[in-house]
């Protein structure tokens, strides 16, 4: 695009992306490959104990590729989001190699996962993801829903 | 009708505009499918396969364990009943190893249901027997045999009974936790019977919904 072009662009981009954030953008993550299609959870305990524990977990990696090519050497801050979920106490705990930041996050979270200058256009990290849930509400196979959020930092 | 090329400035605006716009088409997310949890159940008459660890793991065990006794010819026709022993060696809970059935004779019974769902669903647990003990022609009613519920850490969900019938329901088995049972059986000895060694078959089964 011309300077003209990315002057328009920023223009649109501003006024349409909301007024109570002004400079946050979805990032497309075109290009990102779940490890598996599907999940398995499994129990924690597949004998409950005394105690019951009644968790299930799942691990699958994930290969992202977030496009940010539109805010090369711009100082910024990258969320990753998850859409609420139908189990309120479904967690989802990460690990990366470094490149993006780890957490844990619930439905409906939204976490910082980078803060710096973008310095290429394509973000690509392999992260874990760990998933945890009560088994006793997860009762039929879901669907989890992330993204990515870029937000300009003055 | 008169057609007029658009300029080249106009056709870089369209361009620009375009590309603008484009970038304000909603990213895709990545999606993570999930799964729930297999169920699954488990029981234990006796002898069982539950190995105790940090987490347990269950198997199979086919053994058959034996419930026996021999009446005394001074206890014959008395109407004393006797207490029987048994071959099994589970005296204490696979759970945690914890001391459980601790008196000598006991049967343990122990069965859990893993399942999915906050429904309050539960297994049932029930036992079916012919209506006899069998030697050769010969017959006692099975009825004769009943038994005792406890347990050394105080509970025990089957309650006390006797094979009263061929089939019948000793307890539910609430989702996702253990039941467990003490037994120790007993011959009524209720009266005049044909000399042998009679047998018959318990079979306990755990049933979910």
């Amino acid at each position: 695009m011309t300077n003209t072009c990315r002057a328009l662009a920023a223009v649109l981009l501003a006024l349409l992306a909301g007024q109570a954030s002004a400079a946050t953008y979805r990032v497309d993550d075109t290009g990102t490959v779940v490890g598996q299609p599907v999940t398995p959870m499994r129990w924690r305990q597949r004998v409950p104990g005394r105690v019951a524990d009644n968790t299930v977990e799942g691990q699958v990696s994930v290969a992202l590729r977030l496009n940010l090519s539109q805010w090369v050497m711009r100082q910024a801050r990258i969320y990753m989001l998850l859409a609420p979920t139908e189990n309120e106490r479904l967690v989802a705990t990460w690990r990366t190699q470094g490149r993006l930041l780890p957490g844990s996050m619930r439905g409906g979270d939204r976490m910082l996962v980078f803060e710096g200058v973008v310095r290429e256009p394509f973000l690509q990290e392999t992260i874990l993801l760990n998933l945890t849930a009560d088994g006793r509400a997860l009762e039929r196979a879901q669907s989890l829903q992330f993204n990515f959020e870029i937000e300009m930092t003055p | 009708m008169k057609l007029r090329r658009p300029s080249f400035e106009q056709l870089r605006l369209v361009a620009c505009l375009a590309a603008a716009l484009g970038a304000l088409v909603p990213a895709r997310a990545y999606t993570v499918g999930i799964t729930s949890a297999p169920r699954s159940l488990y029981l234990q008459v006796g002898v069982g396969n539950m190995t105790t660890g940090n987490v347990n793991t269950a198997g199979n065990n086919t053994t058959q364990n034996n419930v026996t006794v021999t009446v005394p010819a001074a206890a014959l026709f008395t109407g004393a009943a006797q207490t029987m022993s048994t071959d099994s060696i589970v005296v204490n809970s696979p759970i945690d190893n914890a001391a459980y059935c601790t008196t000598a004779g006991q049967v343990y019974i122990g069965s859990f249901f893993r399942t999915t769902g906050s429904s309050n669903n539960s297994a049932s647990l029930t036992v079916t027997t012919p209506a006899s003990l069998s030697s050769g022609s010969a017959t006692i009613p099975f009825s004769t045999i009943a038994w005792t519920s406890g347990t050394n850490a105080g509970g025990s969900e089957i309650p006390s009974g006797s094979f009263t019938s061929t089939s019948l329901a000793l307890t539910t088995v609430a989702k996702n936790t253990w039941s467990e049972s003490c037994l120790l059986f007993r011959y009524t000895n209720p009266g005049i019977v044909p000399g042998g060694t009679f047998t018959g078959t318990a079979t306990y089964t755990l049933t979910a919904p």
